[in-house]
């Protein structure tokens, strides 16, 4: 991070892209109008107010609540919607064009790149809210509403801004048309909408019940600091990807991504432990399998997506030693590397859950921390209803994972490394849709038919009936899975045994070119 | 040696885009890189800014590999791509002190060098115009101050005298010309190939993305057209003169073509004069007697078979 300090302050200078940036945005017409607007509609609402009371001859105690209660829906959308939008169009029509080839033959890196969109956003709320903060203090003194809850409301909702931000970042940065990224970005917009409207909600009812008096206890901070931390890992990934994004195809793109993933996941566990040897319960540990289960999904397809070849940039910086380099092999970039990765880490999310349930460790530390056993019903549902399942699933992902990239290598290898990722996905959608259109064809499709087992269908794990049908969809996944190793195998060897490091060509006499004399 | 293009291969999907280009130029040079559309120049010179990654082979600038170290040979290449700015709410000004900052230039250094480039490409009179203001040759002459801002060894046109009208060509030759003899290593592609004949001292020609010629303009010259053109003008008629040479050792198709008589020679120079001692002392009366010197242009013709890919 590029930050003064007391040793620099003299010659440091902010990040090139915020100046620019910054630059722009005071020229723009978007955000200058948006800023008076905004004061405008403060100042008015304001007065209206006032206007109205000064006709009622009781004193309104809650005017000040009131007020509050219409500033706060104006700001969210500004720092939800408005700016989010603006500075992630700006970021989408650069990268249409060809600024963003001039950045990069810079020698500005990507992450300062994004970096700088981000501060850009960042300063723009922090001058938006600076010109609303004087408005909700003053609501203070209308009364109906406390400095603590208009500080409380506030921060939630900077909070919320930036990480609208950062994903309004993130949806730029994706490789994909105009028209596919606001395909992409309107549910995006609508849930930023939908935000507004929770942070609406939220905060008549942090109002009702007055934050002043809840701040010194746990059932503040205990929710407040969960939804942060949550808040700053969907952050850092989104901020992390938003890089990767961007930087050159060359360029070790999965190592940060994977090494974050990997801290995450780590963290989110041992959290989870705590949590639930805490609380004596497995439902933490059940909402971690699954959300950790549906990420390595999604990081199959990324890893698939990725393409074998790696290039001399990643290859010079490969470590030289057997145990480095066994480690680097899971981190670089490049298709087998990742699908390793994901594969070892699914394993050790399917072993800790076992371990969960079989050896009843968390029932020892539940034992050891609250003094009471985890609870038995919760042992049950957990293994019964969502183990099964969620290994199921992520078995079929990785085999249909394994024949796309099988595919694209056999079949269409000129094709860009996506082409194997696009088949993954397109594999089990034709085999969950095309039965079901011969049967609707055959005037035999019904709920139940859909409820029966159809085995290789992905979806079929969701929607059967029946449960005891998992285990024969898992031993079909499995099958298919060593069909899709075995039709990978030799091409996996290959990956592991070319990630070694660049050798460097012995440094050869230049080509026979005749060089003409300079010019005179 | 400042860049070598080495076994340069570059493909997009089944496209080649670049088939083995090998050739290198040093500072003080100015190349020019000609071919048809579609011949691998615009991938070759983004290969070169390292915008794009070779697909085999390699080119080093002053030493560093662009495959290896891109973040390093980045610093010594300058780039005009064939596409003009398109920040278009930015002032002249503003643009190059971005670009500066960009390359990392602080304080007294950026103000310095933002300055330098201003008065070099003669934009001073316009830097708080807004980009999007500018005629066509005002925003070359920015992209060309932008790509000089940190003051590269090596500068990569691409096209950049494309819809530029006769002055603003003229005076861009000049800028380059000026640039070469500041030691800078210039690689310039362009479709007006009499322009590039007098500024350029090498060519690389290149078609269906394979490398045709390269070299000294002289030495290309040679190797593209092996005999000496010569036009010859006499009084009376030509068609005696034709027979005449036509039967004449060393001389390869004489032909009359508006009144005078074109022909190829082999030989060296002396050749030339060997023969017009002959045609006077057989009495033909020489009233012209001129040797065609090819440019560029011809070159191109002769070494290019119109393919497009």
């Amino acid at each position: 991070m590029n930050f003064p300090t007391p040793s620099n302050w003299r010659t440091w200078e902010p990040n090139p892209i915020v100046v620019k940036e910054l630059r722009q945005a005071v020229r723009s017409w978007a955000v200058t109008g948006m800023l008076l607007g905004f004061l405008v509609v403060l100042f008015f609402v304001t007065v209206g107010f006032l206007l109205g009371q000064s006709f009622h001859i009781s004193p309104n105690q809650a005017l000040g609540r009131e007020i509050f209660q219409f500033f706060l829906p104006v700001l969210s959308l500004v720092g939800f919607v408005f700016i989010p939008v603006y500075v992630g169009g700006r970021l989408t029509a650069e990268r249409q064009d060809g600024n963003v080839d001039m950045l990069y033959i810079t020698t500005l890196s990507a992450a300062r790149i994004i970096r700088g969109k981000l501060l850009c956003g960042i300063y723009l709320l922090v001058l938006f809210f600076s010109v609303c903060t004087p408005f909700m203090v003053f609501t203070n003194l209308l009364r109906g509403i406390d400095l603590p809850t208009v500080f409380v409301l506030l921060v939630v909702a900077f909070l919320l801004s930036v990480l609208s931000l950062q994903t309004a970042i993130f949806l730029s940065c994706l490789p994909a048309s105009k028209g596919l990224k606001l395909l992409v970005g309107l549910p995006a917009g609508g849930f930023m909408m939908a935000l507004v409207g929770m942070m609406t909600a939220m905060s008549m009812e942090m109002m009702r019940e007055g934050i002043g008096s809840r701040l010194g206890t746990w059932s503040f901070w205990g929710p407040a600091l969960s939804a942060t931390f949550i808040g700053l890992l969907l952050f850092g990934f989104m901020h992390l990807a938003a890089i990767a994004l961007v930087s050159p195809a060359s360029a070790n793109r999965a190592l940060p991504l994977r090494s974050y993933a990997t801290g995450v996941w780590l963290l989110t566990l041992l959290l989870t432990v705590g949590w639930a040897a805490w609380g004596g319960t497995l439902e933490p540990i059940a909402a971690w399998t699954s959300f950790a289960t549906g990420i390595l999904i999604a990081a199959l397809l990324i890893s698939v997506s990725e393409g074998d070849e790696q290039s001399a940039r990643i290859r010079r910086t490969i470590p030289e030693s057997g145990p480095k380099r066994a480690l680097a092999f899971f981190f670089y970039s490049g298709s087998a590397g990742g699908l390793a990765w994901t594969f070892l880490l699914a394993v050790a999310t399917a072993l800790w859950a076992s371990l969960s349930l079989d050896v009843k460790l968390l029932d020892s530390l539940s034992m050891a921390w609250s003094g009471r056993a985890a609870s038995a019903r919760s042992f049950g549902a957990f293994s019964g209803e969502l183990e099964m399942p969620l290994s199921t699933l992520f078995l079929y992902a990785l085999a249909y994972c394994l024949y796309g990239l099988f595919i694209h290598r056999r079949f269409q290898p000129h094709r860009p490394a996506i082409f194997a990722g696009l088949c993954s996905i397109a594999l089990p959608a034709l085999w969950a849709i095309v039965p079901n259109l011969v049967l609707f064809f055959l005037n035999k499709l019904s709920w139940d038919a859909l409820q029966e087992r159809q085995l290789g269908n992905i979806f079929n794990i969701i929607a059967m009936k029946d449960r005891s049908f998992t285990l024969d969809h898992q031993m079909c996944a499995l099958v298919m899975v060593v069909i899709g190793v075995g039709l990978n195998f030799r091409w996996f060897l290959a990956q592991r045994r070319a990630f070694v490091p660049l050798v460097r060509e012995a440094a050869a006499v230049p080509p026979a070119t005749a060089t003409p004399p300079p010019l005179s | 040696m400042k860049v070598q293009v080495r076994g340069l291969h570059k493909r997009f999907g089944k496209t080649v885009a670049v088939d083995n280009f090998t050739f290198s130029f040093d500072n003080g040079h100015v190349f020019g890189f000609v071919g048809p559309n579609g011949a691998g120049k615009t991938t070759t010179m983004r290969v070169i800014a390292t915008l794009e990654e070779p697909t085999e082979g390699d080119v080093l600038i002053n030493g560093i590999s662009v495959r290896e170290e891109p973040e390093y040979a980045r610093r010594s290449v300058g780039y005009v791509p064939d596409s003009l700015p398109a920040h278009n709410d930015v002032t002249v000004h503003e643009y190059l002190d971005f670009y500066a900052r960009a390359y990392g230039l602080q304080g007294m250094k950026r103000r310095e060098a933002v300055g330098a480039v201003e008065e070099f490409t003669g934009v001073t009179g316009i830097l708080d115009k807004h980009l999007k203001a500018l005629s066509k040759g005002m925003k070359q002459r920015v992209t060309l101050g932008r790509a000089l801002i940190h003051n590269p060894d090596v500068l990569i046109l691409d096209e950049p005298a494309a819809g530029l009208d006769p002055r603003a060509r003229v005076e861009l030759r000049e800028l380059l010309a000026v640039l070469a003899t500041q030691n800078k290593a210039i690689l310039i592609s362009s479709h007006i190939l009499t322009e590039l004949t007098e500024i350029c001292n090498g060519v690389v020609i290149v078609e269906r993305g394979k490398l045709l010629e390269s070299g000294t303009v002289a030495e290309v010259l040679k190797k593209s057209t092996p005999h000496r053109a010569f036009a010859i003008r006499v009084l009376g008629p030509a068609s005696a003169l034709v027979k005449e040479l036509l039967q004449t050792p060393h001389v390869i198709n004489a032909r009359e073509v508006s009144g005078e008589v074109l022909l190829e020679l082999e030989g060296e120079e002396s050749a030339g004069c060997e023969l017009l001692a002959k045609l006077i002392s057989k009495g033909f009366k020489v009233a012209e007697f001129k040797q065609s010197k090819a440019n560029l242009e011809d070159i191109f013709m002769n070494v290019t078979k119109g393919g497009v890919q």
